[in-house]
């Protein structure tokens, strides 16, 4: 294939250019710097694979600079002579190509592929059209890198470089995954999945304690279980032991009291023995048709007995009283004797002893009592004025005789008194003033002692003194006479009138005694005695009355007692023996409610411990056959087994507990989220695995692919290639030898020696590299369309004979492909047209074809 | 009188999801508890439609070891049904065979665990009337490849007769071939019903005369078991006609969506149709929490962004926090980058460079089985530890190979 016209509109400084009639063989661009030759370089690739987007480090955009719209196309020829277009306009994806066909036919990119024998943009630009620049790499390139860069050049590869992806890749695949390694990803994922799996592992150990743990359980719930059943076994003797014991009194006291009712009752009398059994005892009584007593008999029972007491009692006071009573009746009799034989016990009734009676005499007694009083005041009051009228007398005669000779006259005064009173006291009174008289006469004379010449002395002193005062009374004596007369007189009237009233007085009393039907010389004093007598004989006669009474109402009281006791005896069933004392019997019955009381009260309480009927009748039994010793004993042995099974049942239930928490351990166990991060651990290892196999796959697919190349094109190239060193170095060096095994490159010289790249000169190696270039086109042309090829200006290095040699190593190429030559060296052009004159030149930027206009 | 029934397998209580990669503490608790939770559905849906009993065809634990879990988990469900007066007949399978570990646990009255060996038939009866008579045998240990199926027989009598088997009907279920048969030694037996279990995926292999129906597990448990799971809820009349309605009780639904990157010219475009597939997800599942797995395909210009180191992962990311917003959350497990270059592979494989001389080669790997001796070499290494990939899962790492090469080699300026 090669290019014929190549029309260019709006790319960097060409606008609507033309170049026209590109001949098959050998063409130079000639420009200065700026004229454009890269820019038509790019449009030639950018119509031949695509525009680039700019992103690319190696292409410019090349914006229109001068009008016009990007794109234009470029007419082909391929080896079979047929023309196509190729027109392509900037767009997504290097931008929409058209390519029309020989026959006029529109087509698309497809065949402009075939046309370019799938040539890759890279491989061309390494291979078809390369600058200085490329060849120029090498200088900053080792060995490897200079060979692989040559490969990568063979290879199609453009400036990616081989090692430098297979280190990329392997530097992924390590990061994953490093055989013996510890940091790599699935490395770390291994020996964590193994540490997971070694926790899994002794979990499932735990299969084995649970089972264990579960079988230790249900061995643990049948032994409580069991123990729970001897302890409610314990706990029943226990308390049947304890009713037994509890019960124990009341069972006893009901047996004494059914065997002490029958005793009562008199049933089964002959068969009582020390100790009757209960059942015999009961039986004995139901036999006999005993009945408790009714509530009404009961409470007659009690009230009897109530009034038992007062029975009793008056049971021995009955025989007293009729002593009493005859007692009482004498005294009476006697007392109504004693008042008088007209006196009966009417009489004492009908008579008014009353306080108002008794007033009537005391008044009378007073009244008496008082007239006697004013009469003995009168009469002592007249005694008294006649002494002193007496002594009146007798002072005015002379004190010594003065008695003597008033004597008579005083006598017949007194005497007016003698009658009722006596007249001693008179003349105690004359014989005292006598005595006095002379006691003091013989005082005066016979005392001679000092004391008594004092006592002379002091008496003569008062005896003159008497006599001084002796001397002026005398004439008061006769006026005195005269009143002591005066008062006599009036005493004495007033005497009379005192006997008569008291006469008076004591007529009245007799006419009151009389009214009253009462011996009228009774005195005051004597009635009121007699009252006294009467109302004693009153109380005498009410004794006997009241005693009278008592007798008979407690006489009705034991009777009725006795009555109603028999006839409650008989009511009983079976009736009750009514012989002997009322009283005797009602104690009796007494003890019979007692008991009857008792049996019941018994019986309730067995009840409600024992139950009702047969449960009673078979705790009875029980009872009967049994004794507190014997439920002692048990009590004291279900004491002892309970405690030892409450013990026992502690411990299993503490163990049962400290099970059941290791169960509820071991199910709470999961190896489930262990199994989980299991799985997200696989899951990441199998994306990591995947990744690597990925990247191992391709680097084996590289290297065989690799392999394939060295072993099957690579010899090829190098053969041309060496040919071409040769002729460029004019045999200085023989040949260039690529090892795949060594994976080096190096050349032989003209003596045979190898020498290593690094040891070449500059311009050397650059000719080397164009060397492996032109050997890889002819490569490529064995297999593909030749396609154009394009230089620039890549002999700048060369020394002149090697440039020329390059020339013409070049021309040599023109046999099967379309060159392109770019240069800015007028130079390059002279050598050109020396070797091949016709070659046509075209101008940049003009584009348009001259001839060689030599410089020099 | 009609009876009815619920037929379930496939239980795999205590099963971790398969391939799940890690997931947040909160997801993690569903994850954790969605195989007991469906069970739990399981149980409540008996008791809800007021069933006669519940068949459970085998496998109720995903393995022999059944853990001490799953053990109780079942024990606490069929002591639920007990109490509600439902019977439950059980087989086990070739995950959970008899000779595997079993608690020493109670089992609620009304329970009946098939032996192993050979088929029982249990009566199921209803007022003293035998109404159905249920058949089955469980595996005695997990390699069982003799045909249980032949050694069923019906009794006599008109009761309705069901199998109860775990097993492989056909050869080509895709599932371990475990105590195989065909269909017609399942329908050779004369049985009403059969109730099998061990294929994943609900399948009606015949409806009638005798019914033959896998009713698939109860919980997908990884990402090839997508889509609704659940049991059957099966109705036989007098006349021995089957209804059977599924309901589905799976708790988390496992889903793929691939997304094209052809058309999209922005990570905001890219991220915007992840977002619409997680959507997409979470409207289709009926309100159950997902776990997906998103697949970028075609060929764009986001492939190559895509293939930069971490890319992907971010992206994983912003996808998951996008899942995570929704209610009920979508979690976004894995994101697959199968995007391929934007470029004519055709082309580059006729190319007479390296590049084509490698993706002929790949071409060459893919196509014939024979040749793949090298790429097992190079996998040794790895693969010494991991299973070697099957050659389906060659061809497939062999299109990845591609990727990776056409994208290394083909340096920057592509076309």
């Amino acid at each position: 294939m090669r290019l014929d016209r190549i029309y260019i509109d709006g790319f960097g400084r060409f606008h609507d250019l033309t170049i026209d009639h590109i001949p098959s063989g050998l063409s130079v661009f000639y420009g200065n710097n700026e004229a454009g030759k890269s820019t038509l370089l790019a449009f030639i690739r950018a119509i031949l694979f695509g525009f680039t987007d700019g992103r690319s480090r190696h292409d410019s955009t090349y914006p229109p600079l001068r009008g016009g719209r990007q794109g234009g196309l470029i007419a082909v020829i391929d080896s079979a002579g047929n023309n196509y277009t190729v027109e392509r306009r900037p767009g997504s994806r290097g931008g929409l190509v058209t390519v029309t066909l020989p026959d006029g036919q529109m087509a698309d990119g497809g065949v402009l592929t075939r046309l370019l024998g799938n040539a890759t943009r890279d491989l061309y630009r390494n291979v078809f059209a390369f600058s200085l620049a490329e060849l120029q790499q090498f200088e900053s390139l080792d060995d490897d890198a200079v060979k692989s860069t040559i490969y990568s050049a063979g290879m199609g590869m453009g400036l990616v470089s081989l090692p430098a992806v297979e280190g990329a890749w392997d530097k992924v695949m390590d990061e994953t995954f490093k055989r013996g390694g510890t940091r790599s990803a699935i490395n770390r994922i291994w020996s964590e999945l193994d540490e997971l799996r070694a926790k899994v592992q002794s979990k499932t150990g735990i299969r084995e304690e649970y089972d264990k743990a579960n079988q230790k359980r249900a061995d643990l719930e049948s032994e409580i279980d069991m123990l729970e059943r001897r302890r409610r076994a314990a706990r029943k003797w226990e308390s049947t032991a304890q009713r037994f014991i509890k019960i124990w009194g009341d069972w006893n006291a009901l047996s004494l009291a059914e065997q002490e009712l029958c005793g009562l009752l008199g049933i089964g009398l002959d068969q009582v023995e020390v100790s009757v059994d209960e059942s015999k005892a009961s039986a004995w009584l139901s036999q006999a048709g005993w009945k408790a007593m009714s509530a009404e008999q009961s409470s007659e029972i009690e009230d009897l007995s109530r009034r038992g007491e007062r029975y009793k009692a008056t049971l021995p006071e009955l025989p007293k009283l009729k002593s009493e009573l005859q007692t009482a009746r004498s005294e009476f009799r006697q007392s109504l004797s004693e008042l008088g034989f007209d006196w009966d016990a009417k009489r004492v009734q009908a008579t008014d002893t009353s306080v108002a009676v008794r007033d009537r005499i005391y008044a009378h007694r007073e009244a008496i009592q008082k007239h006697k009083e004013q009469f003995r005041e009168s009469r002592a009051s007249l005694q008294a004025s006649a002494e002193a009228a007496r002594q009146a007398c007798a002072e005015m005669k002379g004190h010594r005789s003065a008695p003597n000779a008033q004597q008579p006259a005083l006598q017949a005064i007194l005497g007016r008194f003698a009658s009722p009173l006596p007249f001693w006291p008179a003349a105690a009174i004359i014989i005292l003033a006598l005595g006095l008289g002379t006691i003091a006469a013989l005082y005066l004379r016979n005392d001679t002692s000092p004391l008594a010449l004092l006592g002379s002395l002091i008496l003569g002193a008062m005896l003159s003194t008497l006599y001084l005062v002796l001397n002026s009374v005398g004439q008061e004596r006769h006026k005195r006479w005269a009143a002591a007369r005066d008062a006599f007189d009036q005493a004495e009237a007033r005497h009379s009138k005192a006997i008569q009233e008291l006469a008076e007085a004591r007529t009245a009393w007799t006419t009151w005694l009389s009214s009253v039907g009462l011996p009228t010389d009774l005195s005051p004093e004597g009635a009121l005695e007699m009252f006294a007598s009467i109302r004693a004989s009153r109380e005498r006669a009410n004794t006997l009355s009241r005693l009278k009474d008592i007798v008979s109402e407690k006489r009705k009281f034991v009777a009725q007692y006795r009555k109603q006791v028999i006839s409650l005896a008989g009511a009983c069933k079976p009736p009750f023996d009514s012989r002997g004392e009322a009283s005797l019997i009602i104690d009796r019955l007494v003890r019979r409610l007692d008991l009857e009381r008792d049996i019941k009260r018994l019986n309730s309480a067995l009840e409600e411990l024992a139950g009702r009927d047969d449960r009673l009748a078979a705790f009875k039994k029980a009872l009967g056959k049994s004794s507190p010793v014997k439920q002692e004993a048990w009590l004291n042995r279900a004491g002892e087994m309970l405690s030892s099974l409450d013990q026992k049942l502690r411990e299993k239930h503490k163990e049962l507990g400290s099970v059941e928490e290791r169960l509820k351990q071991l199910e709470e166990e999961d190896i489930l989220g262990l199994l989980i991060e299991e799985q997200s651990l696989l899951a990441s290892l199998a994306d990591h695995a995947r990744k690597w196999s990925v990247y191992a796959m391709a680097k084996a697919i590289l290297r065989e692919a690799r392999e394939r190349y060295e072993r099957e094109r690579q010899p090829e190239v190098i053969k041309d290639a060496s040919q071409f060193f040769a002729q460029i170095t004019a045999g200085e060096y023989r040949q260039i030898l690529a090892s795949p095994e060594q994976s080096t490159l190096h050349v032989v010289d003209k003596h045979d020696r190898p020498k290593q790249m690094d040891v070449l000169s500059r311009g050397t190696k650059e000719q080397l590299y164009y060397a492996v270039r032109l050997g890889l086109i002819r490569e490529f042309n064995r297999r593909q369309e030749p396609l154009p090829v394009m230089v620039d200006d890549i002999f700048v290095n060369f020394d002149p004979h090697r440039a020329e040699a390059a020339l013409h190593a070049l021309l040599t190429l023109t046999a099967t492909n379309q060159v392109l030559l770019f240069t800015c060296h007028p130079e390059t052009c002279d050598l050109v047209h020396q070797i091949a004159p016709e070659t046509p030149m075209f101008t940049l930027p003009e584009g348009q074809r001259a001839h060689f206009t030599v410089a020099g | 009188m009609a009876l009815r029934f619920m037929h379930a397998a496939d239980l795999h209580l205590g099963s971790p999801f398969v391939g799940l990669g890690k997931v947040d503490g909160d997801v993690a608790e569903l994850v954790r508890n969605a195989t007991e939770k469906a069970f739990d559905g399981l149980i409540d849906a008996c008791i809800k439609n007021e069933i006669d009993f519940l068949l459970v065809a085998g496998d109720v634990y995903d393995s022999a070891d059944r853990t001490l879990r799953a053990q109780l988990a079942f024990r606490n469900g069929l002591r639920r049904l007990s109490r509600a007066g439902i019977r439950a007949y059980v087989v086990h399978g070739n995950h959970d065979p008899l000779d595997g570990w079993s608690a020493a646990l109670q089992w609620p009255p009304g329970v009946h665990i098939f032996h192993g060996e050979q088929p029982e038939a249990v009566p199921f009866d209803r007022g003293g009337t035998v109404e159905a008579v249920i058949h089955g045998v469980s595996f005695p240990r997990r390699e069982v490849r003799t045909n249980l199926a032949r050694r069923f027989t019906r009794q006599d009598g008109d009761a309705f007769q069901i199998g109860l088997l775990h097993c492989n009907v056909g050869d080509n279920t895709g599932h371990a071939p475990y105590a195989s048969c065909t269909v017609d030694d399942l329908a050779g037996t004369g049985l009403d019903y059969w109730a099998l279990g061990h294929v994943h995926t609900r399948k009606v292999i015949r409806s009638r005369n005798p019914a033959i129906v896998y009713p698939g597990n109860l919980q997908g448990r990884h990402i090839n078991e997508s889509g609704p799971r659940g049991c059957l809820l099966v109705e036989m009349d007098t006349a021995k006609q089957v209804r059977m309605e599924f309901l589905p009780i799976d708790t988390i639904r496992w889903s793929r969506e691939t997304v094209q990157i052809k058309e999209l010219d922005s990570d905001e475009a890219l991220l915007r149709a992840l977002e619409h597939a997680i959507e997409g997800i979470r409207d289709r599942e009926d309100g159950r929490t997902c776990i997906c797995r998103l697949i970028l395909e075609g060929r764009g210009d986001l492939h190559r962004p895509l293939r930069r180191r971490g890319y992907i992962e971010d992206l994983r990311e912003a996808a998951r926090r996008l899942g995570r917003q929704l209610d009920p959350l979508v979690w976004v497990d894995a994101l697959e980058d199968r995007t391929r270059p934007p470029v004519d592979v055709k082309a580059l494989r006729q190319a007479p460079d390296f590049l084509g001389d490698c993706l002929r080669l790949i071409d060459k790997y893919a196509g014939d089985a024979d040749h793949r001796t090298l790429l097992e070499q190079c996998l040794k290494p790895l693969h010494r530890y991991l299973q070697m990939p099957t050659d389906a899962e060659l061809v497939s790492l062999l299109d990845e190979v591609e990727t990776i090469l056409i994208d290394d080699l083909l340096g920057e300026d592509k076309e």
